[in-house]
């Protein structure tokens, strides 16, 4: 799965595929949202197994095709419960810890919030020049 | 991977395609398993199963 078009046509696969899950139960909120928590803790737990039981290919190969992508998706799990509660503050810490995972920039997301909310456009500017300069660097790496 | 015979030849899964297998199934019985809870249930595991998760250890990455 190295080029970008195969990690789109999987993650499409796999939208697709828990969205036919989620229609049989889209009135039940609750079963809705556990079933993806569960459906997560049962695929970590297999696998760090398999990372643990893997060859050093084999792991070099998850730590950078597998990996991040579940830690991400632990963090978004965490996060939709926190959304659940209430509890702006975790989600906001879930949803930077995606951030860093994704693009090795640290953001802080309440920070960003709170100068949505209050129109800080200098703020603003200043984290999205750090963005600027990550999709610069992927635009010449790929040359 | 452990390697199978098939009519004598040895057969071996590609682990791509064994993993996502596995997300597939896993996925279909999670649900499966939420269909049988009532929402008061439901909601009482997901707070279980969260706070499980939370104490996951991050899966090991070059970052």
């Amino acid at each position: 799965m190295r080029t970008i078009r195969s990690k789109v046509v999987m993650l499409i696969l796999v939208v697709v595929i828990l969205g036919v899950m989620l229609q049989g139960c889209a009135t039940s909120k609750y079963k809705v949202m556990y079933g993806i928590a569960d459906w997560y803790y049962t695929n970590h737990v297999t696998l760090q197994a398999q990372y643990d039981a893997g060859t050093d290919t084999q792991k070099a190969w998850l730590r950078v095709n597998v990996n991040p992508y579940m830690n991400m998706m632990q963090q978004a799990v965490i996060a939709m419960r926190a959304i659940d509660v209430g509890d702006n503050v975790k989600a906001s810490a879930c949803a930077s810890e995606i951030l860093r995972i994704g693009t090795g920039i640290k953001y802080d997301v309440a920070k960003i919030v709170t100068a949505i909310k209050a129109k800080d456009y200098d703020t603003l500017f200043a984290q999205s020049l750090a963005l600027k300069s990550f999709i610069i660097q992927k635009l010449s790496e790929r040359k | 991977m452990e390697a199978e015979t098939q009519n004598g030849k040895e057969v071996t899964m590609n682990p791509i395609a064994d993993m996502a297998v596995n997300v597939i199934l896993s996925a279909i019985f999670a649900f499966m398993k939420a269909q049988g809870l009532s929402e008061e249930e439901a909601k009482l595991k997901l707070m279980e199963k969260v706070d499980q998760i939370e104490k996951l250890p991050p899966l090991p990455m070059d970052i």
